[in-house]
């Protein structure tokens, strides 16, 4: 039974263990921010329900299935998935106590399988900090059943060697790339090409999933929007004709250029920029 | 996306394209000064929400002086009409000429996209100086939907 695996993953302390990681990356510790998570199913085969401390958290959740993030006050949880329609006193396929979810963390919580085909839960840290303007993120992370591969983008390999359960990132340019994921070192397309647009502001997380064994490997995405930053300014002269022509008087353009400017007195410049049409 | 800019009070009529980002950061802008930029990651006009941004070069040595120079002639409450390649017409009112100087120019919300639906128009203005790095100021026009 693939859940169980996760229980004895979750009891054995390692969803508490990577958690800490999310606190450390949000520097100023938020004291009173809820942690901002999603789950991904990515174990093929069965459908479950989540509680959290006692409340459905998921219900109904199948394989392929990406949760829209889900806002938790900061604080110890327990967690206990059941079978689906078992209710919340039904019995417990997985359980976990006292998970620890740090406040203002963005992460995403994926159930997947290892390299050996063995269910594992995996926590990352999503990355959202900002973007530079014109830019968009690109994370790819690793939770197939499959061997190391490249991800390439327009044929050529821009991640290298991955293995799971790791991610890779970068910031690119905006606008759509034809991704596939090859095994490693060679050009054997193990998923895709897929066309993936890699909107500017967001970060776009790619999961490589299923299992290559039983031919079922897939894709699923993630976005985060609202990372985009702004251009640092605006250009908007080359000629200095405009300066010439209109109201700035040549004497004190010759004077601005000499850096003469405090000779003038400030309060003369100020009045003069005030009154211009 | 917008595909024109239309301010008969100062009798500017002009092509906009869309632009993104220049390799130094900041916003690209077109090297004629009579086609204007749409910045294509801000807001679109009729999205309900932040700014369009719209800037072009007020001249160059190429072009020679552009038709942004008579935007510093604008009244409050002069009317701004933008069409899109939809072919929908937006107007705006003019709220606001300003001269502001680069290293003060009020990035984020000149490029805001969450909030108030406006239109910003950028250009440069102020003194020339080619030995500080040409114009010290930005225009910029702030209207509002009509």
């Amino acid at each position: 039974m693939p859940v169980r695996r996760i229980a004895a993953l979750v009891g054995a302390g390692l969803l508490t263990a990577a958690l800490p990681l999310a606190g450390a990356t949000s520097a100023q510790a938020r004291a009173t921010a809820d942690a901002h998570v999603s789950v991904l199913h990515a174990v093929p085969g069965a459908t479950v329900d989540v509680y959290a401390n006692g409340k459905a958290l998921l219900t109904n959740f199948k394989p392929g299935t990406l949760t829209d993030p889900v806002s938790l006050p900061q604080g110890s949880y327990d967690l206990k998935v059941t079978a689906a329609g078992a209710g919340a006193n039904g019995a417990a396929v997985i359980q976990a106590n006292d998970v620890n979810v740090p406040g203002g963390a963005n992460i995403t919580v994926v159930a997947h399988l290892g390299a050996d085909g063995k269910p594992v839960l995996t926590p990352y840290v999503n990355d959202t900090s900002k973007l530079a303007a014109g830019k968009a993120r690109l994370t790819v992370r690793h939770d197939a059943a499959a061997p190391a591969v490249d991800i390439r983008a327009g044929g050529k390999p821009v991640f290298k060697g991955l293995t799971n359960p790791e991610e890779a990132k970068a910031d690119v340019p905006a606008g759509t790339v034809k991704a596939d994921v090859v095994l490693a070192g060679t050009s054997t397309v193990a998923i895709g090409p897929a066309d993936v647009n890699l909107k500017e502001g967001v970060n776009t997380i790619v999961y490589a999933w299923g299992s290559a064994k039983d031919k079922n490997l897939k894709l699923a995405v993630q976005t985060i929007s609202g990372l985009h930053g702004n251009p640092t300014g605006v250009p908007g002269g080359t000629g200095g004709q405009a300066a010439q022509q209109t109201d700035w008087p040549v004497w004190m353009v010759a004077l601005l250029g000499a850096g003469a400017l405090v000779i003038i007195g400030a309060g003369t410049v100020a009045i003069r920029a005030r009154s211009l049409p | 996306m917008p595909s024109r800019l239309i301010v008969s009070a100062v009798h500017i009529d002009v092509a906009v394209q869309p632009v993104g980002v220049a390799p130094d950061g900041q916003m690209a802008l077109l090297p004629d000064p009579a086609v204007i930029g749409w910045y294509r990651f801000g807001s679109s006009p009729g999205s309900g929400r932040g700014a369009v941004v719209l800037g072009g070069h007020v001249d160059s040595k190429q072009y020679g002086v552009g038709p942004l120079s008579r935007l510093r002639r604008l009244a409050n409450g002069d009317s701004i009409i933008v069409l899109s390649s939809d072919g929908t017409r937006k107007r705006y009112l003019v709220q606001r000429v300003e001269d502001i100087a680069k290293k003060a120019l009020p990035i984020d919300d000149l490029f805001d996209r969450d909030g108030q639906e406006l239109l910003h128009i950028v250009t440069c203005g102020g003194p020339y100086d080619r030995n500080a790095g040409g114009y010290r100021d930005n225009l910029v026009v702030t209207a509002s939907p009509a």
